[in-house]
């Protein structure tokens, strides 16, 4: 689609769109509900500072993706957050669930290199070439990662199943 | 790879409503700010285009920058030796409202001593200016390269046109009686 007949969406409406996506990359990333916010709240805010205009709708969607995965490792970065899993502000998981929140867990203790595009493939629905775009890292790096990724998690699984 | 439950669980993740609220106000104080900072930088902008402006805004008689010593006064010498009338206060400097055509009021200072015009004629009358002479100053700028003075001195009763060619900056005097 042509840059100049695409009409930028306003803040309320990028927020309505895409607010829950990219708070789950962040709380993910940070594990902490505040430090997400914050992140949020600053990459809204450099849209609004940059102007940002946009392509289309997947330029939109691939833009505040990265960035906010940007920021969360700014974030990381900046803090040197040690980042523990601290999942009990998901509401109150019944025993029967335990095995989901674990794997969840698991997840988010994933490398930052890996856990974008686990969380992106397997939990947001996009493909392998999406990511690609989105990242701005090739096909066939996503897919290393998700293998990686795959791997990690699985010797995540059996070293506590081995405890 | 992973099951509907986890996948779920990972959706009920949302932001709370307050971070809504907090975004769009941040990004309307922010367009509140830049408006502000714009509004302030044009102000200054425009501050200082007027200082410049006003600075600059000397008479075009000055432009041969001798004899003017500030943005809105001649000086003006006047050492010929009087004749009829000795004037004791032959030292004594006069000032003579001028008005130019911008509307901005200047004085013509005129000590005792020959009168040196701004652009360095000489008073031509064989009648020297005597310290009593109230002189008129009417400026017309006629054309895009003259600027016409009329003076008259009450004195001797006498009228003079001066020319000034701003293409040669030279001056013409002409008495008229």
């Amino acid at each position: 689609m042509d840059a100049s007949k695409y009409r930028t969406p306003s803040i309320e409406e990028l927020y309505s769109f895409y607010a829950d996506m990219l708070y789950r990359l962040a709380y993910s990333h940070v594990l902490n509900k505040e430090d997400a916010e914050d992140i949020i709240a600053e990459v809204f805010l450099k849209v609004v500072k940059k102007k940002q205009n946009f392509n289309d709708q997947n330029h939109e969607k691939a833009w505040l993706i990265r960035v906010t995965i940007n920021t969360c490792h700014d974030f990381i970065r900046r803090k040197k957050l040690r980042v523990f899993i601290q999942l009990d502000t998901i509401e109150d998981i019944p025993d029967e669930e335990q095995t989901s929140k674990d794997i969840l867990e698991h997840v988010f203790q994933l490398d930052k290199k890996y856990k974008s595009c686990v969380l992106l493939y397997y939990f947001e629905d996009f493909s392998v070439s999406e990511i690609s775009k989105t990242l701005l890292i090739s096909e066939s790096a996503v897919k290393m990662r998700l293998k990686r990724g795959r791997e990690q998690l699985k010797m995540m699984i059996g070293r506590e199943e081995n405890v | 790879m992973f099951n509907k439950e986890t996948i779920n669980r990972y959706k009920e993740i949302k932001p709370d409503e307050s971070l809504r609220r907090r975004v769009l106000e941040q990004s309307v104080t922010h367009k509140r700010q830049n408006y502000t900072y714009k509004v302030s930088f044009l102000a200054l902008c425009c501050l200082l285009l007027f200082f410049v402006v006003s600075n600059n805004a000397k008479p075009e008689l000055v432009m041969d920058h001798q004899v003017v010593n500030e943005q809105s006064r001649m000086i003006v010498e006047y050492n010929a030796s009087p004749t009829r009338e000795v004037n004791e206060d032959e030292e004594q400097f006069y000032q003579i409202p001028l008005k130019i055509v911008n509307g901005k009021e200047l004085y013509l200072e005129v000590n005792s001593g020959r009168l040196l015009l701004p652009s360095g004629i000489e008073y031509l009358s064989n009648e020297p200016l005597h310290s009593n002479v109230e002189l008129f100053w009417v400026i017309e700028d006629m054309t895009n390269h003259q600027y016409i003075l009329t003076m008259k001195d009450r004195f001797f009763q006498s009228s003079y046109i001066m020319i000034y060619d701003k293409e040669n900056l030279s001056w013409t005097i002409q008495k008229m009686k």
